[in-house]
């Protein structure tokens, strides 16, 4: 019991006191995170609309008051409303980054609704005047309408947050106007206090890269050049079991990571403001199942690498594929779509997916199952390589 | 043998995919002795070693360590000895001091790291990194990460290849003091003077066999040619002629940096060869510059014994 806390406080020190290392394993994500930043905080992060009202009754000019009143969107003027080409041509000509269409039916929807709402109120004042009322045949349900949405497929940067917030609004709107129309005004309120903005997309995903860098390279590279130097053979030569001491190796790490994660998060509530919605545990335990699956494959590319360098590269191989497909600059959405079916299995993507599920949609734990049984299945299957792949290879 | 043997081992082999390193080897290791097994590089002797200590499987013969099998009971021979391997290495960023308590916990032990750094006389390097000592101060804080589990047996793999002279004779004095507190030890070299200097017992191998045992003086004795007779001549001497000398067994000759000619002429009757060896130069009016007798050395055993040279 003291040897494992010993070998887990001296990897801990090693780490700390191993400059060069420590500098990179924080200043590679700081530096994303800066530059990034940097780039995209003023500029790309107002997203310019164009608004076509083409129902103009009142509800829709709740909806388009939404977008002004904020300061997420600025709306570009001077469209007719049934100008969908001009508008079109806006955004190829990057005036503006999308355009919402709130088409005429919108108005029947809101009328069918209207009538909806009327009946049931008469039915309860004929049941207060104690009326023994038949209603008549309910009205059919109301139709939906689609809004129709324009924007360029080519501002990658953009469009996760314009979705994001126009899902919102719309789903916002769907259950009001399905209910009772008064709500769209309450609720579009916290639409436009919570702007979603580009680095609020990406910190979710630095942290995520991060913390596999670190656990891959880590623990790969370490046991490697233990082995190599022959350390571990000396460990080894001592009583203590081979669990203790890889024990303490996954114990070490996941608070290195879990740490590294707190330092990250912490820049950017500091730089950028940038602060998670959801809860800071589900945040954590998230880095921690991220943290596990890649410290799994490390001690997998330990075991069949033979020298420091080959693991060195060995980690990279597997680790910057994932930099790029998984999302963590960009939605995987923009992707091709059979890419897009692989890459959603790739063990990083749902990581980052849940871990932006929680940050952004304020979403909890139990909304980010899919994406746990996603990450679960790979620790098991890594864990079960790891475990006869390393049993197997001398050290 | 008086003393109680820490150590039986017979018959013992170990066959790797491609050479057979350890041919079946017997001996048995008396308490509070120091052996060294004395041999070239490849011969087989950290085999061995690793065999007694539990590290390497053996594909055959048996092995008793303190009374235990170190094939079944790994952790029971681990817990009582201390093992230095030939390349020495340690963590890079931890300090002497934390690397010894480090590894007294491995045994669940608590150490004294002052007092054992003391012992190798590194008390003031305890706050050092193990890469910032030199290649002495590195072995001698090899040494003492043996002592954390105060061990019966203590085994040391070439513990002075690649260490200046007075280094090494540092390491001796260490390696001496340390038998002096009544632990065994067991140490491989290819340095004869250290085996002649440090062991108690002398296992000769070569090719995965002991070829030869004992003291030195008994090795030596073994020998058809226990002594050297050494001319340093500036003229070159017929070597077949000295050979043919009385009481003459082996002959040599070598070149030395200043040009002159060495001739090493091992024989068994000193005082029949010395007198015809020097009445030879005479009549053939060699002259000399040096002339001397020696006891012959572990070299010469194992030249003898082999065929070739220990530093191979």
């Amino acid at each position: 019991m003291k040897a494992l806390w010993l070998l887990f406080t001296a990897i801990l020190k090693m780490t700390v006191r191993n400059k060069p290392a420590l500098f990179w394993m924080l200043a590679f994500p700081m530096i994303f995170l800066l530059v990034f930043g940097l780039f995209n905080m003023d500029k790309m992060t107002v997203g310019r609309v164009i608004l076509l009202d083409q129902a103009q009754v009142e509800e829709s000019k709740e909806i388009v008051k939404a977008f002004t009143e904020g300061e997420t969107f600025e709306v570009i003027e001077g469209i007719e409303a049934d100008d969908i080409q001009g508008a079109k041509q806006k955004i190829i000509d990057s005036e503006a980054d999308f355009a919402i269409v709130i088409p005429e039916e919108f108005k029947n929807l809101v009328q069918s609704n209207a009538n909806i709402k009327e009946q049931a109120a008469q039915a309860q004042a004929m049941m207060m005047r104690g009326v023994n009322y038949h209603p008549p045949a309910p009205v059919a349900e109301p139709e939906t309408v689609s809004l129709e949405l324009y924007y360029n497929e080519a501002n990658a940067t953009m469009n996760p947050v314009v979705i994001n917030v126009i899902e919102q609004i719309t789903t916002k709107i769907n259950i009001s106007i399905a209910q009772t129309p008064e709500i769209v005004k309450l609720d579009k309120q916290p639409v436009t206090d919570r702007r979603i903005r580009y680095i609020d997309f990406l910190i979710p995903g630095i942290v995520a890269m991060s913390l596999m860098q670190s656990a891959i390279v880590g623990i790969a590279v370490f046991l490697t050049e233990a082995r190599e130097k022959k350390i571990l053979k000396r460990i080894l030569a001592t009583p203590i079991n081979r669990r203790s001491y890889i024990a303490a190796q996954v114990m070490a790490r996941l608070a290195i990571t879990l740490l590294q994660a707190i330092i990250i998060l912490a820049a950017a509530y500091f730089i950028y403001d940038v602060k998670a919605y959801g809860s800071y545990w589900n945040l954590s335990l998230w880095a921690l199942l991220g943290t596990t699956v890649f410290l799994m494959i490390g001690f997998i590319i330990a075991s069949f690498s033979k020298t420091t360098s080959a693991a060195e590269s060995l980690s990279q191989v597997v680790s910057i594929p994932m930099l790029f497909l998984s999302g963590v600059f960009f939605p995987t959405s923009s992707l091709p779509e059979w890419t897009q079916k692989i890459v959603d299995y790739l063990p990083l993507t749902p990581v980052i997916d849940a871990m932006r599920a929680i940050a952004i949609d304020g979403k909890g734990f139990n909304e980010t199952l899919g994406e746990f049984w996603i990450v679960g299945g790979w620790i098991l299957a890594t864990f079960i390589i790891a475990s006869f792949s390393f049993r197997t290879a001398r050290e | 043998m008086a003393s109680k043997a820490v150590i039986k081992v017979s018959d013992l082999r170990k066959n790797f995919a491609k050479t057979k390193a350890v041919q079946g080897i017997s001996f048995s290791v008396a308490k509070g002795s120091i052996t060294a097994f004395l041999g070239p590089n490849g011969a087989g002797k950290t085999t061995t070693l690793e065999m007694l200590e539990g590290l390497l499987k053996p594909s055959g013969g048996t092995i008793e360590v303190l009374g235990f099998n170190p094939v079944k009971k790994p952790d029971e021979v681990k817990r009582r000895i201390g093992i230095q391997l030939q390349t020495a290495n340690y963590y890079q960023f931890l300090r002497l001091k934390e690397l010894l308590v480090l590894f007294a916990s491995f045994y669940n032990r608590k150490v004294d790291a002052d007092k054992l750094l003391n012992i190798v006389g590194l008390a003031d390097k305890k706050n050092a990194y193990v890469d910032q000592l030199s290649g002495g101060q590195k072995q001698r804080f090899s040494i003492v990460s043996t002592l954390v589990n105060d061990p019966q047996i203590i085994f040391l793999d070439e513990p002075t290849t690649g260490l200046d002279p007075q280094a090494r004779r540092n390491l001796w004095e260490i390696i001496a003091e340390i038998k002096r507190q009544g632990k065994t030890i067991i140490l491989t070299t290819h340095y004869m003077e250290e085996a002649q200097y440090l062991a108690d017992k002398i296992f000769i191998i070569d090719k995965g066999k002991i070829v030869a045992q004992g003291t030195t003086k008994q090795l030596i004795a073994q020998l058809p040619n226990p002594y050297r007779i050494e001319i340093t001549s500036a003229k070159k001497i017929k070597l077949e002629k000295l050979r043919a000398l009385s009481g003459v067994i082996s002959g040599t000759v070598a070149t030395n940096t200043t040009g002159e000619y060495e001739y090493s002429l091992g024989t068994k009757n000193i005082h029949q060869t010395l007198p015809a060896v020097v009445k030879y130069l005479e009549k053939e009016k060699i002259a000399f510059e040096d002339i001397a007798v020696a006891p012959s050395n572990l070299e010469d055993v194992f030249l003898t014994l082999t065929g070739k040279e220990l530093r191979d």
